[in-house]
């Protein structure tokens, strides 16, 4: 039977949008030019229903990188889920996300932002549970419920927004920002990105997404998912400028990135480490947004895409490599003997931390250098810089156990990376990471940012990335002889390492309570007085007094037939007299 | 004669007394019904004396109550053949 796979279709199809896409931006840029395009569908007396695009640079640069991204995704599942029996299926499912997803970009108003972000929710809990075992439902269902909180926020703000005449939030964000209901929509809206991008309240399905295939988690949560909250506050931007919420973001988005960074020094399992990492930068791009700085959000949003895409890939190419195995423990020396992968991974390692002149470092340094120009408190100032280099001390540990100590998996191995279709679709993503950062800085920014600082200042970047380094040297140290100090600190590195006792919230804190209150019912009450009243209760007395009616009812017939001739003689004998 | 109904009267009433209470022997019962008969053969009797023409209604009854003495017996009998004997202390209500 000719296994017929939708893979090369869908990739040039997906590669031939992006590079229309490509030139589409670059003259719209160029031409300062924004194109609306409406469809009437139906018009009644005063009510029209129209369906509308809007191809703006933005949302042409985004979908350029989307359609990158999801192209060389499902290249390289083509040979990572190859021994899939289906997987028309599953590329299917990618082609929804990524239809859901454009539909996100492009839409103008609220109606179908909430067709493209549901949809977003809905793919993903399919493409999670993809495994079905136990852990892939668990997983799947604290990833949709988790982003359901924040299509629910979505919703009530298309019924807020029914106040304005009409959905389009495009024309409304600039002109009505001090209205009372647009106050209400705009912390509707940040709840809504709070979700779906993890920040810290709702931060706990993220890391147990995981559990998808990881074609899926280089699409969806390095890349299109978790930026979809993030390009929803840049679109409504001028709304949410000078409000409160937007300062509770910039505190809970600081801690978010605060607190992955922390995680991610925990961890041993290399999904979850690169997951907590996408947390980490997307609490970065949350508070550079919160500061009002929406460009650059968009800047560190893109060339995050690219190089977190890229950063999955290799790690799939690895679990695939080291046998299904995602422990970094089990791993080491790699670029001895894998020498391509291992150059995509230290590449995209490097442009996670900023290393000069990949993609990371400008978008990452310039935020740096804008946040040190700005006016902030000393909190927020710490949170930015520490997590920077914190970024840095799990990047160089995730190095130091990946490549330079020594191979732990087994006695006899079988590295055979030259599996080209992988390779060549991550070394797409290899050439856009090393040179997306400063194609963009060129291209978005008419005009660039004046930064006047003190040096110590500007060095600030460098000396939190050495100190980083040094960490992340001294605690990937697997001599035999070196001692692992988590239990002497054990509450407080349990503290740290489960995100802060936060999933507990989600998990623990929705379920238990509710079960035990359950269980309180059920006792007192469905086997308790329930019973009493209605069930056991009434079954003992209906036998009880129908016993008794039994007793009254057994006489002997002698007697009742002894009353019936007693009324007889009585009836005759009041004849007889009368 | 009016004192002949007292009698009746007297007859039937000890005839259904009998048949209510005394409940060991099924023959004791047949011999209460049979009473109840009698007697009411006599008032019936005495009734139809007084009707010209029509004392063949005593014959009709006769007749039939004789026939339903001679039931009664033949479910004595029987309830011997199967029982052994004629106690029927059983009876409730319910």
């Amino acid at each position: 039977m000719n296994k017929f796979s939708l893979c090369y279709i869908s990739f040039f199809f997906l590669f031939f949008f992006m590079l229309i896409n490509f030139f589409m931006s670059i003259y719209f840029i160029m031409n300062q030019m924004v194109m609306f395009l409406e469809w009437e569908i139906i018009s009644l007396n005063s009510m029209n229903l129209v369906m509308s695009i809007l191809l703006d640079s933005i949302s042409l640069m985004f979908m350029m990188f989307v359609f990158l991204i999801s192209s060389s995704v499902i290249m390289y599942s083509k040979s990572y889920m190859g021994s899939e029996l289906n997987l028309n299926r599953f590329i299917i499912l990618v082609l929804l996300f990524v239809f859901s997803m454009i539909l996100l970009i492009i839409s103008p108003n609220i109606i179908s932002i909430i067709l493209g972000w549901d949809g977003l929710g809905l793919v993903s809990y399919c493409l999670v549970i993809y495994y079905q075992n136990m852990k892939s439902y668990n997983a799947g269902m604290l990833t949709v419920l988790s982003n359901r909180v924040g299509d629910v926020m979505i919703l009530m703000v298309i019924a807020w927004m029914m106040n304005y005449g009409s959905w389009n939030y495009i024309f409304y964000v600039d002109f009505m920002s001090n209205d009372w209901s647009m106050k209400i929509i705009s912390f509707m809206i940040i709840l809504a990105a709070m979700t779906k991008s993890a920040q810290i309240p709702f931060s706990s399905w993220l890391p147990a997404a995981m559990a998808a295939p990881t074609p899926v988690s280089a699409l969806v949560h390095s890349s299109t998912l978790v930026t979809a909250g993030v390009y929803l506050l840049i679109r409504f931007n001028n709304l949410l400028m000078d409000t409160l919420f937007i300062k509770m973001l910039m505190l809970l988005s600081g801690l978010t990135m605060f607190m992955a960074g922390i995680c991610a020094n925990y961890e041993y399992d290399l999904k979850k480490i690169i997951a907590l990492s996408t947390l980490s930068q997307l609490g970065l791009m949350m508070s550079i947004l919160s500061m009002g700085y929406c460009e650059l959000a968009y800047f560190h949003l893109l060339t995050h895409a690219m190089f977190k895409a890229l950063l999955f890939m290799c790690a799939g190419k690895l679990i695939h490599l080291m046998n299904d195995n995602q422990d970094i423990r089990l791993m080491g020396g790699l670029s001895l003997y894998i020498p391509l992968t291992s150059l995509c991974l230290n590449i995209s390692n490097l442009a996670l931390c900023g290393i000069p002149f990949l993609a990371g470092f400008y978008s990452k340094d310039l935020i740096l250098e804008v946040v040190s120009m700005s006016n902030l408190n000393i909190l927020v100032f710490n949170l930015y810089y520490i997590s920077t280099g914190l970024t840095m001390f799990y990047t160089i540990r995730l190095l130091m156990y990946l490549m330079v100590n020594d191979y732990n998996l087994l006695s006899i191995y079988n590295l055979f990376e030259e599996d080209y279709i992988m390779l060549k679709s991550m070394f797409i993503l290899l050439f856009m990471s090393l040179i997306s950062g400063s194609f963009l800085s060129w291209m978005i920014f008419s005009y660039p940012y004046m930064i006047y600082l003190p040096f110590n200042l500007k060095m600030m970047v460098i000396y939190v990335s050495l100190l980083g380094l040094l960490m992340g040297n001294l605690v990937s140290n697997t001599n035999i002889y070196s001692l692992n100090k988590f239990f002497l600190f054990y509450k407080l590195s349990s503290f740290l390492t489960l995100m802060w006792f936060m999933p507990m919230l989600s998990t623990f804190g929705l379920n238990y309570y509710f079960l035990k209150f359950g269980q309180k019912l059920l006792k007192n009450i469905d086997m308790g007085w329930s019973e009493l009243y209605s069930g056991q209760g009434m079954f003992k007395i209906i036998k009880y007094y129908s016993l008794i009616n039994y007793i009254y009812q057994m006489n002997n017939f002698k007697i009742y037939l002894y009353s019936f001739v007693l009324w007889m003689m009585i009836y005759i004998f009041m004849i007889l007299l009368m | 004669m009016l004192n002949m109904w007292l009698m009746i009267f007297i007859m039937f009433m000890f005839g259904n007394m009998i048949f209510v209470s005394k409940h060991k022997h099924l023959l004791i019962v047949l011999m209460s019904l049979e009473f109840i008969v009698l007697s009411i053969f006599f008032s019936l009797m005495l009734y139809l004396s007084m009707i010209e023409n029509s004392m063949f209604m005593l014959m009709v009854f006769l007749v039939f109550s004789v026939c339903e003495g001679a039931l009664g017996l033949s479910i004595l009998v029987s309830m011997i053949r199967t029982h052994g004997n004629d106690y029927f202390q059983s009876f409730n209500l319910i």
